[in-house]
């Protein structure tokens, strides 16, 4: 919040202020050590080019204009003639008058200039707040008050010479987030008294407030006090300057006396209120109840609200006059020839307003303060303070009595504490006279101090204050978290976590690293559109309630989609691009709903697919080493021959990784579709993990066996298959009846050609046999092989070559 | 006879010293001391000799010898150093030439500030936690003193997701890593200390100091009376580390539910050392994360007896520790994780 400088030092003892030598800004920082955090001062600066002050001199009618005045001004180096439409000016008054040549308007659009109004010559004009752009709207010429000297410049008259103090006051203390409750904290944090001005207000009225106004609160719940008085005679206009200028410091625009005033001591008090036209309100009786289902009201700013039967709302014999504590209806609102006004200040449960402000989608000041909660004490000082600020302003004869509507009051809390817990607490001890005076100029009622036990009444105002911790609080901040030395502790060790998932996930990142891959992050947001054409069903997506984009409202599937477009930026700029991603992804059908997912992409203009796709799989497969694993120790197929349905790979150009039913894994070209539709080159490599799969499977607990002493037989053969046969599927079926002393088979070769037939590639093999208690007889061997032979032609047709 | 071997001696010297290469001077070698070289012929005529003569041009002989054996050796290492050197010089390759199969990699600046934050909390014996992407009211709010209707709840602007998890409410993205402190404290039984690590969000508009989504690592330790002074230097410890000096830490009352006392803390400016510079906007302190002492009603809404443990949370975010550490002024180079960003790490 802002405040002027000059309101806090209202409230605070000026001898002490200078004793301690304090400024806003050393008042500053010590707030944001004891309390809360100060952002610092600020001078608020205006400029009015060629506008003086001027004294009006004499006033006359323009003799052809009846609603236009003729006026002398004295604006120091001489009296200007002026011709003006206003109806508060009177002689002697200070007004600003813009010179000719002054330019006037928000971007200075409209200059001043000698001109003839009605036959008569007008020097200048006289100004009112709003054609200074000082407030929205102003009912007549700004009135700069007394003592003034004419001719001097505006800017030193009204001078705004002031500070302005920017505070951030947290949640919890809503109590303090006014000019009272902050400069209460000045008075404590700083040393320096506080100060209560003293008012009166002057009843003098020959009414009574119970003969004039009936008050009923329907539901108590909902509003625990209602307090009112009435105000005859007012007369509404202009606010008086010193009030307009701290309004404007604080970052509201001053509208009339009435709202100027219930504002400003909403600013003081932190007390939300509002004005009734007492003449408007049906029946002269005010019921605080709860709206029935689908009745309307038009507001202030002339919204139409339907309201419900939850709403709280202030009415009259016959319609709603205010939705309570939000904002009020404009049928009742104080108008230029408002006579009476009825004034209201009450104190409605946050719950509600809270709900009723979401709900509606009404936020104003006032239905943020009550948001915040306010204690019930200020509901009568605030009332009490406006009536006195309205008799001083705007005149007007004070009805004798209060309205005061209350349900029972609220005992005051009483907290008792062991000061040794304090002490365990901050690490510090704390002096007793200390606690006690902190204690005491915060208004805690110290009741009773034995030995180490106090117990303290919370004054009504502090409704954050509910656990002895919140009084410790209390307490060190002001005696200063500086004074708390460090302090170190020790705990006995324990095992450490497992933790194998995010310590492996730590290693693939590093790996991928190593073989240099770079990595990006995206966003958990994505597109229906990008969902869709990677083939993940929408519908399997979670979904924001308030995305920040309407077209990035569903949480990711998959890596894949945010990593593609990292893909198309990074290609713009390198004939490589090797990317990775890790991070959780979503999809409400799977168990569980959420997994780490780790994902690359890959790019290499000066490479075919076929060599693109294995030059990822090298670092595919290093990474399995990592956990002492292979690809054969998973099941691996193209996305054909899966059972699962992976649209964002080339069907046959691809693995799809699997593990029983579970997917583990893909790795491929991008499918030519998806590509053509990212504008990516046909030879994007994209592969996906579910770390939440795979690493389970890692096992760096290896079993050794002991090599055998025996010498192996190597044996080449070559296969003529179908050229979409792969060469693990080869192996895989040789192993199936190589029997245990096969050891292993390597690919050495793979050729294509057309001496081959069409469609025909040729596969070159190694195979290994070992026995570890004997060397294996070539007959034996040769039997194995031939049963090899015989399985791979009946498995996949595959004719064995001549040497 | 003497001049003889004179002669055999300077003739010998004269052509070895012009001999060009090792091949040539196995030839003199031959010639000069070979078995029929006159020098070999003249000790094994010594016997015929008069014997008064013959240790004279005996020694001599063996002089002449040595000597022309002594010339090879040197010519010899003379010539192959030489034969080296352009054997050497034959074969200059490039060395500044670009490595083989490799490309630097790159790591995301936030990750490696998590990697060193995970390896600092490993050595101080925390346990690790990752936090989920997709979590619930309670473990956001009311398991961490932030009931329903709460005038506090409008500090976090949660981003949430259609669908409710049952007995947890409704389902939403993580504002802060405090979710994970309900599970921390089910989980565990004290004394124990944790960090839980993980991306949280905030629905608000993205410029170079927002961003909806971001990253904070949550320490939660709980034991027998902790009190301040514990919390300020781990807290002293931890920024140490990642900014790699000891700078010091102050403590600002602030307001987060679910601690009491809670804080901000601020560290000294990096750039000025507390003196004020257009980094820390003169105050001289930079805003670094929020901390406290965990608030008895976490405890008690995890199951455990009200002031039986007490306890301390902090939680920064590594995404800006990262760009602390790095100098990166615009956070939103994060998430658009372009090339010229990402290879400079």
């Amino acid at each position: 919040m802002q405040i002027p400088y000059s309101w806090l030092k209202d409230y605070l003892n000026e001898t002490d202020l200078e004793k301690g030598q304090w400024t806003a800004s050393k008042i500053g920082q010590r707030l944001t050590a004891s309390f809360n955090e100060f952002e610092g001062v600020e001078k608020l600066a205006f400029e009015f080019p060629k506008i003086v002050v001027g004294q009006i001199k004499k006033i006359e009618h323009h003799p052809y204009a009846d609603r236009l005045s003729i006026v002398l001004v004295d604006i120091g180096v001489k009296k200007s003639t002026i011709v003006c439409g206003a109806s508060n000016l009177y002689v002697g008054m200070f007004v600003p008058v813009a010179l000719p040549g002054a330019k006037l308007g928000t971007d200075g659009e409209f200059e001043i200039k000698v001109t003839e109004i009605r036959g008569v010559r007008s020097e200048g004009m006289i100004c009112s707040a709003e054609e200074l752009s000082l407030e929205d709207k102003s009912l007549g010429i700004l009135d700069l008050g007394k003592g003034l000297k004419a001719g001097v410049k505006l800017d030193d008259a009204i001078s705004f010479d002031d500070e302005i103090m920017a505070l951030t006051i947290t949640s919890n203390r809503a109590d303090a987030n006014n000019v009272i409750g902050v400069a209460k904290e000045i008075s404590v944090g700083c040393n320096v008294r506080f100060n209560i001005p003293k008012f009166n207000i002057r009843e003098n009225s020959p009414d009574k407030i119970d003969n004039l106004i009936k008050i009923q609160i329907k539901d108590a719940s909902a509003c625990r006090r209602y307090t009112s008085r009435i105000i005859q005679d007012v007369k509404i206009g202009e606010s008086p300057l010193w009030l307009k200028r701290r309004l404007i410091m604080s970052g509201l625009r001053p509208v009339n006396n009435v709202v100027d005033i219930t504002n400003y001591v909403l600013l003081e008090y932190g007390q939300p209120m509002h004005a009734f036209d007492y003449d408007l309100v049906i029946g002269h009786k005010i019921v605080v109840r709860r709206a029935k289902k689908g009745e309307r009201i038009i507001t202030l700013d002339d919204q139409k609200v339907v309201l419900d039967d939850e709403d709280l709302i202030i009415a009259d014999e016959k319609r709603p006059l205010a939705i309570a504590g939000i904002i009020g209806g404009r049928e009742s609102s104080i108008m230029p020839n408002t006579k009476t006004i009825v004034l209201e200040s009450a104190n409605f449960a946050r719950d509600l307003i809270n709900r009723t402000t979401k709900k509606h989608g009404i936020m104003t000041d006032s239905s943020i303060m009550f948001g915040k909660g306010i204690p019930m004490s200020k509901t009568q000082q605030a009332l009490e303070r406006a009536t006195f600020l309205i008799q001083e302003i705007c005149g007007g004869q004070v009805v004798r009595g209060v309205v005061d509507v209350r349900s029972k009051r609220i005992l005051q809390k009483e907290i008792s504490f062991d000061v040794q817990n304090l002490f365990d607490l901050i690490g510090i001890e704390i002096p007793k006279n200390s606690i006690k005076s902190i204690l005491t100029k915060l208004d805690f009622v110290i009741t009773s101090m034995v030995e180490d036990k106090i117990t303290v009444k919370i004054p009504d105002y502090r409704i954050d204050i509910e656990y002895e911790e919140d009084i410790f609080e209390e307490i060190a901040r002001i005696y200063g978290y500086d004074q708390v030395p460090d302090q170190i502790f020790s705990m006995p060790v324990t095992p450490a976590r497992p933790e194998l998932h995010r310590r492996y996930k730590n290693k693939i990142i590093r790996f991928y690293f190593d073989r240099g891959w770079s990595e990006v992050y995206s966003y958990n947001f994505t597109s229906a559109e990008d969902t869709a054409s990677f083939g993940f069903d929408p519908a399997e997506s979670f979904e924001l309630e308030n995305p920040v984009d309407q077209t990035q409202h569903l949480l990711r599937q998959s890596l894949l989609p945010g990593l593609v477009h990292k893909l198309k930026t990074w290609t713009t700029s390198g004939d490589i691009t090797s990317i990775f991603e890790w991070g959780r992804v979503l999809n409400k059908k799977t168990k569980p709903t959420e997994h780490d997912s780790f994902a690359t992409g890959f790019i290499d203009k000066n490479l075919d697919s076929k060599n693109s796709f294995l030059t990822v799989k090298s670092s595919f497969e290093g990474m399995l080493a990592l956990g002492g694993l292979k690809i054969s120790d998973f099941t691996a197929s193209r996305v054909i021959d899966s059972l699962v349905d992976i649209d964002y790979l080339h069907p046959y150009n691809s693995l799809v990784i699997t593990k029983g039913k579970k997917i583990i894994g893909t790795i491929g070209v991008m499918h030519p579709t998806l590509a053509e539709q990212y504008k990516l080159p046909p030879q994007t490599i994209l592969s996906e993990f579910n770390l939440h799969q795979l690493i389970p499977h890692f096992n760096e607990l290896f079993t050794f066996i002991e090599p055998s002493k025996f010498p192996s037989s190597l044996f080449d053969a070559s296969f003529v298959v179908d050229y979409r046969t792969m060469a693990l599927d080869l192996i895989n079926c040789a192993h199936q009846v190589g029997g245990k002393n096969l050891k292993r088979i390597d690919i050495f070769d793979e050729y294509c050609g057309a001496n081959l037939g069409e469609n025909k590639k040729s596969i070159s093999l190694r195979f290994e046999f070992q026995s570890h208690d004997r060397t294996l007889s070539d007959g034996e061997v040769e039997e194995k092989m031939h049963k090899i032979f015989d399985a791979l032609k009946k498995e996949h047709a595959a004719i064995l070559r001549d040497k | 006879m003497l001049s003889k071997l004179k002669k055999i001696q300077s003739d010998a010297i004269e052509r070895i010293k012009q001999a060009r290469d090792t091949d040539t001077i196995e030839e003199l070698r031959v010639n000069f001391l070979g078995r029929k070289s006159d020098l070999t012929e003249i000790l094994r005529g010594l016997s015929k000799l008069a014997p008064a003569e013959r240790p004279k041009i005996g020694q001599f002989s063996n002089q002449v010898k040595n000597f022309i054996e002594q010339a090879i050796l040197e010519r010899t290492q003379y010539l192959r150093q030489k034969e080296t050197d352009s054997m050497l010089e034959s074969d200059i390759f490039d060395v500044s030439l670009p490595a083989l199969n490799y490309r630097p990699g790159h790591l995301h600046p936030t990750t490696r500030v998590k990697f060193a934050l995970e390896d600092y909390f490993e050595r101080m014996g925390y346990m690790i936690y990752e936090t989920d992407n997709l979590t619930n009211d309670y473990d956001n709010f009311v398991a961490v003193n932030i009931p329903l209707d709460h005038p506090a709840r409008g500090m976090w602007d949660t981003f949430w997701v259609k669908g409710e998890l049952k007995g947890k409410g409704k389902l939403c993205l993580p504002p802060h890593t405090s979710c994970i402190q309900n599970r921390i404290l089910r989980e565990n039984k004290p004394p124990y200390k944790a960090v839980a690590l993980g991306r949280c969000f905030r629905y608000e508009a993205t410029d170079a100091t927002h961003e909806h989504t971001f990253y904070q690592i949550e320490g939660v330790v709980v034991d027998k009376k902790l009190n301040v002074g514990h919390l300020k230097k781990a807290l002293f410890d931890m920024v140490q580390f990642v900014v790699g000096r000891p700078l010091p830490i102050r403590l600002r009352p602030h307001y987060f539910p679910f601690v009491e006392p809670g804080f901000e803390v601020d560290v000294t400016c990096m750039k000025c050392e507390g003196k004020g510079c257009n980094i820390c906007k003169g105050a001289g302190w930079i805003e670094m994360l929020g901390a406290g002492m965990i608030h008895q009603n976490v405890f008690v809404e995890a199951g455990y007896k009200r002031h039986e443990w007490t306890g301390f949370a902090y939680g920064p975010g590594y995404d800006r520790l990262a760009m602390t550490r790095y100098g990166i002024t615009d956070i939103r180079h994060n998430f658009a994780s372009r090339r010229e960003f990402i290879e400079q790490f």
